[in-house]
C-alpha cells in the first residue's frame, strides 16, 4: 500500500504503526505477550505476578514497558504499591528513553508515598531523579519531622498540664488556677482571635476558616496549661515561670502545625502558603 | 501597550509568583490571618505563663 497509493489514508496510517512497531525490533514476541495482559480487561493480580516474573529477562523498550505497566497496575488497581517500588525504579535507573523514565520517577514516588524513609533514601538522595520529584519528596520528609515534633510537643503540653494541676492541687491552689482560667481578658482573647480572624477568612473565601476554629481549641487546651501552670508555680523562681512560658508557646506553634496539615488533608491548601 | 508584559487570558488581572499553590491575593490574606493569629497567640501564652502570682505583685 505504502508503494501502490502512498498518499491513500490507510498508507497514513500504516506508516505510523510501522514507526511504533520499528521501536520494538527484535522484541515482537515479547511485545505480543505483554499487549495480551495488558489489553485482557481480567487481567489480575497473577497474571501481573506472572507478567512481572516473565518480563525481567526481557530488553529494550518492551522490557520498560513491561514493568511501567506492571508498576503502574500495583500502584493502581490492585493496591500493593509496595511491589510497584521495585520495577519503577529499574526503568528510572536505566538507559531507557526520557519519557519513560520520566513516568516511572512517578510511580516510583506514588508507590513510595506512605514509605517516606524509603522515598527519602530510593529519590530524594538520587540525582538521577527528576528536581521536582526530588523537592516533593523532601517536602514530605520535612513534614514528618515536623509533624513528629509538633505531636511530641502537644503531647509534652498536655502532660505538664495534668501535672500542673496535679502540683496545683498539691498545694491547695486549685482555686487560683479555675480563678485564672476565668480571666476575661485571657477568655476574651482565646474565643476571639480564632473566631475573628476565621470569621474574616471565611468572608474572603468560603470554607478557608475552617482551620481557624479547631486552632481555637487547641488554643484553650492551651489556656489550660497557662493556668495550670502558673496556679501550680506561679509563686516559685522566675526560672520555673519561663520554662513553663517556653513550653506554652512551643504548644501553639504545635498546635498550629497541626491544624493546618489537618487542613491541608481536607483541601485547605495552607501549609503550601507557608512554604512547608 | 508596554511590550514585554506577558498577554494574560481573560479575566486574569495578574500573575504573582510565590512558594506555593495559594499565592493569590486570598491566600495571602488568609496565610497573614493566620500567622497573625499565631503569633498573637504565642506570645499570649508565653506572657501568660510567666506572669507571678496576682498577690506576689503587690
Amino acid at each position: 500500500m505504502l508503494k501502490i497509493d502512498p498518499g491513500h489514508w490507510f498508507a497514513g496510517a500504516a506508516r505510523a504503526r510501522i514507526d511504533v512497531l520499528s521501536l520494538y525490533e527484535g522484541s515482537f514476541a515479547e511485545l505480543a505477550e505483554l499487549d495480551a495482559v495488558r489489553r485482557s480487561p481480567n487481567a489480575d493480580a497473577a497474571a501481573i505476578d506472572a507478567l512481572a516474573r516473565t518480563s525481567k529477562s526481557w530488553r529494550g523498550r518492551v522490557w520498560a514497558d513491561a514493568q511501567l505497566f506492571v508498576a503502574e497496575a500495583f500502584v493502581g488497581r490492585l493496591h500493593d504499591p509496595s511491589r510497584a517500588v521495585e520495577p519503577a525504579l529499574a526503568v528510572a535507573r536505566s538507559d531507557a528513553d526520557p519519557v519513560q523514565r520520566g513516568a516511572a520517577w512517578d510511580l516510583a514516588y506514588a508507590a513510595l508515598r506512605s514509605d517516606v524513609a524509603r522515598a527519602e533514601r530510593e529519590i530524594a538522595n538520587d540525582p538521577r531523579a527528576p528536581e521536582p520529584i526530588r523537592a516533593r519528596v523532601r517536602r514530605e520528609v520535612r513534614r514528618r519531622s515536623l509533624h513528629r515534633a509538633s505531636t511530641a510537643i502537644a503531647g509534652l503540653g498536655g502532660g505538664l498540664s495534668l501535672f500542673a494541676l496535679g502540683v496545683a492541687a498539691r498545694r491547695q491552689r486549685l482555686s487560683l488556677v479555675l480563678t485564672l482560667l476565668q480571666n476575661p481578658i485571657a477568655l476574651a482573647f482565646v474565643v476571639v482571635t480564632p473566631l475573628m480572624a476565621g470569621l474574616l477568612a471565611n468572608a474572603w473565601d468560603h470554607g478557608m476558616g475552617t482551620a481557624f476554629f479547631p486552632f481555637g481549641f487547641a488554643l484553650a487546651l492551651v489556656h489550660l496549661l497557662v493556668s495550670a501552670w502558673r496556679g501550680a508555680f506561679g509563686d516559685r523562681a522566675l526560672g520555673v515561670r519561663v520554662a513553663g512560658s517556653v513550653t506554652a508557646a512551643l504548644c501553639v506553634v504545635a498546635a498550629a502545625y497541626l491544624v493546618l496539615e489537618r487542613g491541608e488533608a481536607y483541601g485547605v491548601p495552607l501549609l503550601e502558603g507557608f512554604g512547608l | 501597550m508596554d511590550d514585554e508584559q506577558p498577554q494574560l487570558p481573560e479575566g486574569v488581572l495578574a500573575v504573582r509568583a510565590g512558594p506555593g499553590a495559594n499565592c493569590s491575593s486570598i491566600g495571602s490574606v488568609i496565610d497573614l490571618l493566620f500567622g497573625t493569629a499565631v503569633l498573637a497567640s504565642v506570645v499570649y501564652a508565653a506572657i501568660a505563663a510567666a506572669l507571678p502570682d496576682p498577690e506576689d505583685k503587690k
